[in-house]
């Protein structure tokens, strides 16, 4: 997972967008990828949990990226997915605007993110300079919480 | 290879700790009805069998110990000396003992345990034994019972020669074959006759211990040792479909409503009627996979019971019935010490000592009997003893002295709601603390861990005749029986168990004492709350209407009544619990999914009341 890796490893990544901005987690945290469904609200739940999913039979939160990162609210839509991440076993949903493409990207393209006293920061594992843009790497573990408190 | 080896000890331990559950029950019906060649024998081959295997693996502190006791049954069972209770108490504590090595070879993977003392004690209650037998060398006892046991060897030998007795191999066979040995002793003064019907048995038991350990080797090889995780995936992975079928269901309705008989809607709707037959196949089928006969957990109580009633110097005969009725797996690991609470309760507090007995006409010995049946979608067990009865005023009287309630209250209780004064936390009411019961802890306990299996106990009692403890838990923990309401517009579950009763009232009988919403219900006063305000969700959908639902829920001693916006009726539901969240603060304690695929929350009753409860007084 560290970033500064061997110059040969290529990353694999799902990107998505969110607010105009491509975002991407790695592959290998990615279970799936489905429209939005029914979300059912949970009483006294932090406000960017969206509430919890029906996953063929398992109940899982769901995370509003957007509300998460405090950008400004957007009505889920066509286009919005939510991409289910597997850690440890435990899965959960991120909502985002919606899902591109699959990138394999060497790693050494890859920057620490910009040191800012921003809180979002501890989410940014780093930059991937592509030719015509900049996508930000999520770091999931920092993102998801290993359990979530309501 | 280490996996390997890891899965052979693994094994060994499995097949130990269930040759122990076998004869532990058997040592405490030998002591009841003395020497028993069958039982002997059966015991003294596990012993050995555990012996054998343990030396093979090197675990040098369980052989030792198997072998004395091994020992003690040899002689016990060759007739050379008789069983008394010195003899029992060591041979009991090395199984204990050997319990507890297991338990440490289970979790450290190795066993360093010193055995050398019990060891001792062993051969010391042997040696005491022979030396006690030697003494009454002449006393017909033991001409008795050297004959027999002659015998009895040939048989035994007779049979081993022809069925190797293997780790695997189960002693059910010998049980019965050996059935006609027993007869033995009684006609051994006519000689004559004694011999031949001795021959012509051990004949007829040779014949059908070879019929049986043929049926018996067919039948080990259809039973198969899955991991429960397994058995669990595919548990889950019904559930998928189970919900699949259930929007499949959906879908073809309104097909065929919108199509109507169209030959292709028609060959839809058979496909699917006959999936969903599949499927509820299926998931009986799936869930009996996970069933066990509650025997599993029973086996130990007569031994416990036999330690109990001697502590308390009372004389208790246990009797079982329906040993074989099967439960859910989670059930059989969480009613072991509810139970183990309530027949430690009956034999202290319940059964009368035995003068006591005597001076009431009633037979001397004590008597518990448990009886479990399954009746519709739950399992019910009783457990009745003979004794005096709950004493419903000293009940009371108990309560006000311990402050637990006031006197008004004791008075306008009924019946039946005293003899639940015992669930209290913190209520005794022995004199002086035994050391068994009489702390205070323990039936509260039962009560907790009863509804944590979505159960309830109930107390049936009549002086003098006798007290029946009555536990109703669902066959299955996956599935409970809820209520479902619906509160400013969203849907949510409530296990069925807490609520007493639901209401219809209308706002005007509704008053209000210092802030808090309270009700008067058949002359008491119950604090009402909103589920809305209870769950932060006023804010969207509220209706406003004249008359609300009014439910009443009782959860230990509390009474509480919360107000819905609308009643929708009971369902059954499976519960899925809520993976990598932390709900307890939002009173919700799992989610359900319906027919329609939505997710349903179920509300978290003992969290509201625990929340709620200790700061409103009323």
């Amino acid at each position: 997972m560290e970033t500064s890796a061997v110059e040969e490893q290529v990353l694999q990544l799902v990107t998505f967008s969110l607010k105009g901005e491509e975002y991407a987690v790695d592959i290998l945290s990615v279970q799936e990828i489905n429209r939005i469904t029914e979300i059912t609200k949970v009483p006294k739940s932090p406000h960017y949990v969206e509430g919890v999913i029906n996953l063929r039979g398992r109940v899982m939160p769901a995370i509003n990226l957007r509300k998460k990162f405090g950008f400004e609210e957007k009505a889920i839509d066509e286009t919005s997915r939510v991409i289910i991440i597997d850690k440890e076993g435990i899965t959960s949903g991120l909502i985002v605007d919606s899902v591109s493409e699959v990138l394999r990207i060497p790693s050494n393209i890859v920057e620490p993110p910009p040191i800012t006293s921003e809180m979002n920061c501890k989410y940014i594992k780093g930059i991937a300079k592509l030719e015509n843009k900049l996508i930000i790497l999520i770091d999931i573990d920092n993102l998801m919480e290993k359990t979530l408190h309501l | 290879m280490p996996d390997e080896m890891e899965e052979i000890i693994s094994e060994f331990i499995t097949e130990a700790v269930e040759s122990l559950d076998k004869i532990e029950p058997l040592f405490v019906e030998l002591e009841q009805k003395g020497q028993d060649q069958d039982m002997l024998n059966d015991i003294f081959r596990s012993m050995h069998t555990i012996k054998g295997a343990a030396g093979f693996l090197g675990f040098q502190p369980i052989v030792d110990l198997a072998h004395s006791a091994e020992n003690i049954m040899k002689k016990l069972r060759d007739g050379e000396i008789p069983l008394n209770k010195q003899l029992m108490d060591a041979l009991l504590k090395s199984v204990d003992m050997l319990r507890s090595l297991l338990e440490q070879l289970k979790e450290k993977g190795s066993v360093e345990e010193d055995v050398s003392l019990l060891v001792k004690e062993l051969e010391t209650a042997l040696s005491a034994s022979i030396l006690v037998e030697n003494n009454v060398e002449d006393a017909p006892s033991s001409a008795k019972s050297v004959m027999p046991a002659e015998q009895e060897t040939k048989t035994s030998d007779l049979a081993e020669n022809s069925t190797p007795v293997t780790a695997g191999e189960k002693h059910e066979h010998s049980r019965i074959s050996a059935e006609e040995p027993k007869k033995t002793p009684e006609t051994v003064q006519t000689t004559e006759s004694a011999i031949k019907q001795a021959q012509t048995s051990s004949d007829a038991a040779l014949q059908s211990k070879e019929v049986e350990s043929g049926q018996k080797t067919k039948e080990t090889a259809l039973n198969l040792r899955v991991d429960v995780s397994r058995i669990d995936k595919v548990m889950d992975l019904t559930g998928e479909v189970v919900l699949i079928r259930n929007r499949l269901l959906n879908i073809s309705t309104s097909y065929q409503q919108k199509y109507g008989r169209d030959r292709y809607t028609e060959t839809l709707m058979e496909t699917v009627s006959f999936f969903n037959r599949v499927t509820s196949d299926l998931q009986v089928a799936v869930m009996k996979m996970r069933m066990q006969p509650i025997k599993k957990v029973f086996t130990k109580f007569q031994r416990l019971v036999r330690d109990i009633s001697a502590s308390v110097n009372k004389e208790v005969e246990l009797q079982i019935f329906g040993e074989g009725t099967e439960v859910d797996k989670s059930v059989i690991e969480h009613i072991g010490d509810p139970m183990t609470h309530i027949l430690r309760n009956s034999i202290d507090h319940g059964l009368e000592t035995t003068d006591e007995r005597i001076a009431k006409g009633k037979p001397p010995k004590g008597r518990v009997v448990i009886n479990t049946y399954q009746k519709g979608n739950q399992i019910i067990i009783e457990v009745t003893d003979d004794g005096k009865g709950i004493d419903i005023d000293k009940l009371k009287k108990k309560a006000v002295e311990k402050g637990l309630l006031t006197e008004d209250e004791t008075l306008s209780m009924s019946d039946e709601a005293a003899t639940n004064i015992i669930f209290m936390p913190g209520f005794s009411t022995m004199e002086t603390a035994t050391e068994l019961s009489g702390r205070g802890v323990g039936m509260d306990v039962v009560k907790t861990n009863i509804s944590l299996l979505n159960g309830y106990i109930d107390i049936l009692t009549q002086k003098d005749t006798g007290t029946t403890f009555k536990i109703c838990i669902p066959l299955t923990l996956a599935i409970i029986q809820a209520l479902m309401v619906e509160d400013s517009g969203t849907r949510y579950a409530i296990p069925l168990t807490p609520i007493e009763e639901t209401l219809k009232v209308s706002k005007q009988e509704i008053d209000n004492i210092t802030g808090q919403d309270v009700i008067v219900i058949r002359d008491r006063v119950c604090p009402v709350f909103e589920l809305s305000s209870l769950l932060g969700t006023d804010f969207n959908g509220k209706v406003e209407s004249d008359s609300k639902y009014l439910i009443v829920f009782s959860t230990g001693d509390k009474r509480f009544c919360v107000t819905v916006d609308r009643l929708l009726g009971q369902e059954e539901i499976v519960i899925k619990t809520l993976d990598g969240m932390d709900t307890a603060a939002s009173y919700v304690m799992g989610a359900t999914i319906t027919g329609e695929g939505k997710v349903v929350l179920i509300l978290d009753v003992t969290g509201i009341s625990r929340n709620y409860l200790d700061i409103v007084k009323v």
